[in-house]
């Protein structure tokens, strides 16, 4: 370990170690979770497994325990079954094989550990013998409530600070912009109409979507019957209206234009869209079906910008959600979204990384009297947003 | 086909056993397709990325805890019967590269023509503005559209479970020993015609004191390549197997992460599901060539299996005819993945196979005719790419002559 610590990392050391090994630390994206389990891997030194929920991610844990360690490195996922003293995995290959796994590792670091109650994940942190833990995210709260459980899996939540505690300093400054853009007379009718037919079906049916069942008991009953399959298709109608507004898709192209000299990431919460915005504005797109070569050509593009033989926009839906390196990113246009605020605080979170003379800006597009307004009042309840 | 980390086998002992198949377990099964397939019919015509997303919506809405495995396992085969669309291939990925940084190097000089910018570059390649745009993503999986659910009936699904999961469990086989008894011959037959066909390397032999046959098959991890596709024509051959009267089959598998030794059993009555096996491609094409000239032999493609007891079984896939005499000559085309067919029918001619048979082997496997030379009955015939009609009426003619 020879990389100098910043002082809240060493104090998030301090904050684990006094919790006799076993906590989460939450950090901002980009503030250097993981140098913090670095530290925790040199202050234990026992065996260490790694669990990362993306292959990409554990790529880049891979190259970075080598890198720092210069030991060789274990990898379990993506068709590699390779167990050493430092092991990465992902979540869903540590679940399969953790019955051979459990008793082998002395410390479990849990990356964006905040997936790590849900049942399955849960069920092989439970299988697993390691005195200490170290969970790491940036948003452990979860909409389910569940984020309790990280106490009994991972330990307590040992050392915070938000977007907001470190913006300025390790983190860049940032600005977020709300614009509200209005359906035109036709959209508007189609959505109305729509709307209404899938919220009848709602209504008839007794469903109360604010329920925490209330998503399921509808997929459930929309599958029951032909009713329920066009309440099903109606839903989906509006929602792509509202997501894909023609005044939203123009107003991209004014904000592509307004910050050509920057590097910009637009998020989508579907792919049709993501691919209408890369057709009608000729820039990349990277979804999961983008092949690991194209991708990593396209991120490397997008770090370079136009002036090299670059990009200057890229558009995704969900996989940059989590993860992903992009320094130069200082523009983030969140063009649809989810009504998480974990996923609308990695979104930000992903043009943060600290650079000299950035100032981050991230532009939120909603539609006008859609569910939209309601999901993006949810979503930014966070205090990066107030 | 299920994979085998679909499958929630367990190990008892030294044994790999399959969860019991209860009414409750089928119902669950059946509740879950059934729910999986009224979703992906209600995407019929819509994009790839939006059937699968449906399809996690509905498996998450309906798995209980503890069923995810089995609800992933029950949508595999669910997805199985879904039919896309095919994406034309194109280098679609270049042609994004090429545009895409004309456009930022462009956008970052002046607010974006994409119009100009389309007509430009499509000139510059020599194709159109409107080619240009079909071509940007005709790559892409997730944008074919669901054209068909051919999914069999939940209740169907269902009750073939225990054997899709008993089918990836033979992907992790080393050897595999069926005991089968059919009604007619005409069920071996098609048993025998099958393995053939999936070009498996069975050896066949009848049972002692009892009726039926014991097929002993290597299992994929047994070769050293092409151990993909060869567990998958094993798996195919399960339900063919399934179809007989009575069955048994005995594999000796590896499971699980540490590649564990274990024995996988499993057997039952008849199922539904054989059908005739239709020729191999390069027998096919031969049976149609021979069929348009004039030889003076015709075709027998239902042959007599045979038998030759205490040396082993042969399946021959056609038989001649000469029309003048009556003389009658059977043809086995041989071997795929390994030589030993090959010197597997030579040990039972030697052995005294009592009728006269040509067998063909493909020239990738290396042997030469030289290894028949000696006997009266047989013949090998090497072919290098097509099995030639005229060489192979010479190598008739030779052996009726006998």
């Amino acid at each position: 370990m020879h990389r100098a610590s910043r002082p809240y990392q060493d104090e998030a050391l301090a904050a684990w170690r006094a919790a006799r090994g076993r906590g989460v630390v939450v950090l901002p994206t980009g503030a250097g979770k993981t140098h913090v389990a670095c530290l925790a891997i040199d202050d234990r030194r026992r065996s260490t497994l790694v669990l990362a929920p993306t292959l990409d991610l554990v790529r880049q844990w891979y190259d970075v325990l080598r890198a720092t360690f210069g030991v060789p490195v274990g990898v379990i996922g993506g068709g590699d079954y390779g167990v050493e003293a430092l092991t990465v995995s992902t979540y869903d290959s540590a679940y399969l094989h953790m019955e051979h796994l459990g008793n082998k590792f002395g410390l479990l670091v849990f990356d964006e550990c905040h997936h790590l109650p849900g049942p399955a994940y849960a069920l092989a942190a439970r299988a697993a013998v390691a005195p200490f833990r170290l969970g790491l995210t940036a948003t452990p709260e979860r909409a389910d409530g569940r984020h309790s459980e990280l106490d009994e899996l991972c330990g307590p939540i040992v050392y915070r600070k938000d977007i907001v505690d470190l913006s300025g300093g390790y983190l860049a400054p940032y600005e977020t912009v709300r614009l509200t853009v209005e359906l035109g007379p036709e959209d508007r009718r189609a959505h109305d109409e729509a709307r209404a037919l899938y919220r009848d079906f709602l209504a008839r049916s007794g469903i109360r979507m604010s329920s925490p069942s209330g998503w399921s008991d509808f997929i459930i009953r929309a599958s029951r019957s032909e009713d329920g399959r066009r309440a099903m298709e109606a839903y989906r109608r509006q929602r792509e209206i509202a997501f894909a507004a023609p005044a939203k898709l123009d107003y991209v192209g004014l904000l592509l234009d307004r910050h050509r000299d920057d590097r910009v990431l637009l998020f989508t919460q579907d792919n049709a869209t993501a691919y209408v915005l890369a057709r009608r504005f000729l820039i990349p797109i990277i979804t999961h079906e983008t092949r690991v070569r194209e991708r990593s050509e396209i991120l490397a593009g997008l770090g370079r910008g136009p002036e090299d033989d670059g990009y200057g926009a890229v558009v995704t839906s969900k996989v940059l959600n989590e993860g992903v390196d992009i320094p130069e990113a200082n523009v983030a246009v969140v063009v649809s979204g989810s009504a998480s605020v974990r996923e609308h605080v990695q979104r930000l979170g992903r043009i943060l990384r600290a650079r000299a003379g950035k100032h981050a800006l991230l532009y939120e597009l909603v539609t006008a009297n859609t569910a939209e307004t309601f999901t993006s009042a949810r979503r930014r309840d966070h205090s990066a947003y107030r | 086909m299920l994979t085998a980390d679909l499958v929630g086998a367990r190990r008892r002992g030294d044994e790999l056993r399959l969860p019991p198949t209860d009414e409750a377990r089928r119902a669950r099964i059946a509740a879950l397709a059934e729910a999986l397939t009224a979703r992906a019919r209600g995407e019929l015509g819509r994009p790839r990325d939006d059937v699968e997303e449906a399809l996690r919506e509905t498996a998450a809405a309906f798995e209980l805890p503890g069923e995810r495995r089995l609800a992933a396992a029950v949508g595999k085969l669910v997805r199985d019967g879904l039919r896309f669309e095919e994406s034309p291939a194109e280098d679609a990925a270049e042609l994004r590269r090429a545009l895409f940084k004309r456009a930022a190097v462009a956008r970052r000089a002046a607010p974006l023509d994409r119009a100009v910018l389309l007509e430009t570059f499509a000139r510059e390649r020599g194709t159109t503005a409107g080619a240009l745009e079909a071509a940007l993503f005709a790559d892409r999986p997730g944008a074919q559209r669901l054209l068909a659910v051919e999914v069999p009936a939940p209740v169907l699904l269902a009750a073939g479970f225990e054997l899709a999961e008993a089918q990836a469990i033979l992907l992790r086989a080393v050897k595999v020993v069926a005991e089968i008894e059919a009604r007619d011959a005409a069920g071996y037959r098609r048993l025998f015609r099958t393995l053939k066909f999936l070009r498996l390397l069975p050896v066949i032999q009848r049972r002692e004191k009892r009726p039926g046959y014991r097929v002993e098959m290597d299992g994929p991890l047994s070769l050293f390549q092409a151990a993909g596709r060869y567990g998958l024509q094993l798996a195919l051959a399960l339900p063919v197997i399934a179809a007989c009267d009575s069955w048994t089959i005995e594999a000796d598998v590896r499971w699980g992460a540490d590649r564990r030794p274990l024995r996988f059993r499993l057997g039952g009555a008849a199922a539904d599901g054989a059908s005739e096996p239709p020729l191999p491609d390069e027998l096919a094409a031969f049976v149609a060539a021979f069929e348009r000239a004039d030889t003076g032999w015709r075709l027998d493609r239902a042959p007599a299996v045979l038998d030759l007891p205490g040396a082993g079984l042969c399946v021959p896939d056609l038989a001649f005819v000469r029309g003048r005499d009556g003389a009658r000559v059977f043809f086995e085309l041989l071997g795929f993945w390994s030589r030993e067919a090959v010197f597997r029918r030579i040990d039972l001619v030697r052995a005294g196979l009592p009728h006269k048979i040509l067998f063909a082997a493909s020239k990738s496997l290396r042997v030469g005719e030289a290894l028949l030379d000696d006997a009266q009955t047989a013949a090998l015939y090497v072919f290098s790419r097509v099995l030639a009609v005229r060489a192979v009426v010479e190598h008739l003619e030779r052996l009726a002559a006998s």
